[in-house]
């Protein structure tokens, strides 16, 4: 039972500690006790949570009410099958990269798979053929690992990014990341750099059209609707980077440049290097493990600002750093294989009709479902035709009547 | 705990909307904010909840000046119940009720078995249980109401801020949030509310801030406060009370409007 109303010792007790700095209804913790004790009626001061103890001590000493019990087991059952849920999702994606490696113009076996990438870690005797080992190691696993990361990154990145903007129908490229790296690249590939640099310029450029659309809001905007602001300087932003992108199309060389322009834009990941992957790993490091950290808060920042605020978040960092990082990932994503759509709007929308809304799970699910998803596509570019498909463009044709599936499942659920 | 607004001017950027507004919320007391629409009660909770600086005046928490206090701090202690909106994501009721344990938590902390716990003992005491498993975007407005209560209660709070609780909800529903406030109330909490309809303020209020259309701020208790001749002023609405008896024989009052066309 809960009990609000303090009684006359409590209120006694408060006004002691008025005269000191210390917080009166702060949880009395007991100096030497380990977790909460459950309280007798007249100790507690009001919070529920004086009430319990360690829970796993209460249980222990078979205190907890038939309620109580009855509670944990759902609340334990309803874990278990979330575990499992995720297990298996982890499963099918082990399953999804084996089957990956085995596909291609060279046909792998499954053990030579196995044993190839086991004699990278532990020497074992060589018992499969040389050119095998330079397809796996060389061609697929570099692709393998892009797809998962721009799978992964993009998704992550979409979920956040809906939480933060409260609408669902927001996609990661929303604050002008993708146009702005498509900037970079194109602007690079003017002036005849190939590789790095184009990869570089495209990161570079991502950050400062997201940074611009950032500060434009913050200068338009004093204090009013943020959420609102940032989408509409964001699209701003976006429409002038697009045409900056047309102009770059018009002035390239119709020969070599406009081509090279043209394939790079539909997105792709079949020319991803070691060393692309190796300049990947930072920014999606320093943007998913914040996000992954600050996940639940994004539940809370869905339901606006002043909400948040009255329930004790900072709003304004949490927003910020979130930006941060989902930027960070957009933006590294756009600069290894060019812009690829649809993944971030839609994997978040397909996590959603499997475990919920709630941020905790959906999170690391769409990072498990983004990163399989990506890797089944990125096997159709590669062995559907004898020549490749571009990524970008497959992802579109895949994922769009997908999410009207998925759509159409949801409504009829509901 | 204690809430002490004194002397307060509040409003956006250098412009005050209102000014002079002195109350105090103590626990197991029920303030109501009477106004006509525009005036600025909206802009009043704002400034009490920190969302806004204070032009002039000061606001305290139990004697401590709200700029001393963090954000996490004071939400502790008084907890804020919004007009309730459809969120973008269909998220379960203990989901919604949960968020209300953040104040609570540490930074990267998030909620497991104790606090979904709690969630359930609240959803219980406010005897909503029903909703346990329901999904907060399908239930009725009423309901959600009771919802976002139980979501501030879920930080045992000793204030509860309140908009408009009755908004948007039919008769019926009206009357039963406000026997969950007197409930609350009774149960040692502080309940500041703004509300459209004097009526409730017979209802469950002990003290009333009735802003009168030309910016006076009144300040004191219901019968002092709430007379025809102030909801006149304050609405520009010839208006009459009556009283009647309840079945257990109490002086209920009622404020009857007359159109005059």
């Amino acid at each position: 039972m809960l009990k609000y109303r303090k009684t006359e010792k409590n209120s006694e007790k408060t006004d002691h500690s008025d005269q000191k700095p210390a917080h009166s209804s702060e949880p009395v913790r007991q100096k030497g006790m380990k977790g909460w004790r459950r309280k007798t009626q007249e100790m507690s001061d009001g919070d529920p949570e004086d009430e319990l103890f360690e829970i796993d001590m209460i249980r222990e000493q078979h205190l907890l009410t038939e309620n109580e019990q009855r509670f944990i087991a759902a609340y334990e059952s309803d874990r278990r099958r979330n575990l499992l849920i995720l297990l298996l999702s982890l499963g099918i994606l082990c399953v999804t990269v084996l089957v990956s490696f085995m596909l291609g113009r060279y046909a792998v076996t499954p053990v030579n798979v196995i044993k190839i990438l086991i004699g990278q870690v532990i020497p074992l005797p060589q018992t499969w053929e040389k050119i095998y080992e330079t397809v796996v190691l060389q061609v697929r696993l570099p692709r393998i690992l892009a797809a998962l990361a721009v799978g992964s990154s993009l998704a992550v990145a979409g979920a956040s990014y809906q939480g933060l903007f409260r609408n669902p129908m927001v996609s990661p490229d929303l604050l002008g990341a993708s146009a702005g790296a498509s900037v970079g690249a194109c602007a690079m590939m003017l002036f005849n750099q190939t590789g790095a640099m184009v990869t570089a310029g495209a990161f570079v450029m991502g950050i400062v059209a997201v940074a611009l659309s950032y500060f434009l809001s913050k200068a338009v905007g004093k204090g009013g609707n943020m959420v609102l602001l940032l989408v509409l300087c964001g699209m701003t932003v976006k429409t002038l980077f697009t045409a900056i992108v047309s102009i770059i199309k018009y002035l390239a060389d119709t020969e070599e440049q406009l081509p090279a322009i043209t394939y790079w834009l539909m997105g792709s990941i079949a020319k991803v290097s070691y060393t692309d992957l190796a300049f990947f790993a930072i920014p999606f490091l320093i943007g998913v493990v914040p996000l992954m950290a600050l996940r639940w808060k994004l539940n809370i920042l869905s339901f606006g600002e002043d909400e948040a605020r009255a329930l004790g978040i900072d709003v304004k960092r949490i927003r910020l750093i979130c930006i941060i990082c989902a930027t960070l990932l957009t933006a590294s994503v756009v600069s290894i294989a060019g812009e690829i759509g649809w993944v971030g709007l839609m994997i978040p929308h397909l996590v959603r009709f499997m475990v919920g809304p709630n941020n905790k799970k959906l999170l690391p699910m769409s990072l498990i479902v983004g990163a399989t998803f990506m890797l089944i596509v990125d096997n159709f570019c590669r062995t559907m035709l004898a020549y490749e498909i571009p990524l970008g463009v497959l992802t579109s044709l895949i994922g769009a009547p997908f999410f009207i599936f998925i759509l159409y499942k949801g409504r009829s659920r509901a | 705990m204690e809430l002490v607004i004194h002397n307060a001017s509040c409003g956006y950027g250098s412009t005050p909307i209102l000014t002079g507004v002195s109350l105090t919320l103590k626990q197991g007391e029920i303030v109501a904010i009477l106004g006509p629409n525009g005036i600025g009660k909206t802009t009043v909770f704002r400034s009490v909840l920190g969302f806004l600086p204070l032009l002039e005046g000061e606001i305290t928490l139990d004697g401590r000046p709200r700029e001393q206090l963090s954000q996490k701090e004071f939400s502790r202690h008084v907890g804020y119940v919004p007009q309730s909106h459809e969120p973008p994501f269909p998220y379960t009721v203990p989901d919604v009720v949960v968020m209300g344990r953040a104040s609570r938590l540490k930074n990267l902390e998030m909620p497991g078995l104790k606090e979904y716990l709690i969630v359930d003992k609240v959803l219980e005491s406010l005897e909503i249980s029903y909703l346990r498993e329901k999904t907060y975007t399908q239930i009725s407005g009423g309901e959600r109401q009771m919802v976002l209560i139980a979501r501030a209660l879920a930080a045992s709070p000793s204030l509860l801020v309140m908009d408009e609780p009755t908004a948007n909800l039919d008769f019926g529903n009206q009357i039963h949030v406000l026997e969950c406030i007197r409930k609350l109330s009774r149960r040692g909490l502080g309940v500041l509310m703004t509300t459209h309809s004097p009526d409730h303020t017979f209802l469950c209020c002990d003290r009333v801030i009735l802003i009168t259309r030309d910016k006076r701020v009144l300040e004191g208790t219901v019968d002092e406060i709430v007379t025809e001749e102030n909801l006149r002023e304050a609405y520009g609405v010839d208006v009459r009370i009556v009283e009647t008896r309840s079945e257990s024989g109490e002086w209920v009052r009622s404020c009857i409007p007359m159109i005059r066309v």
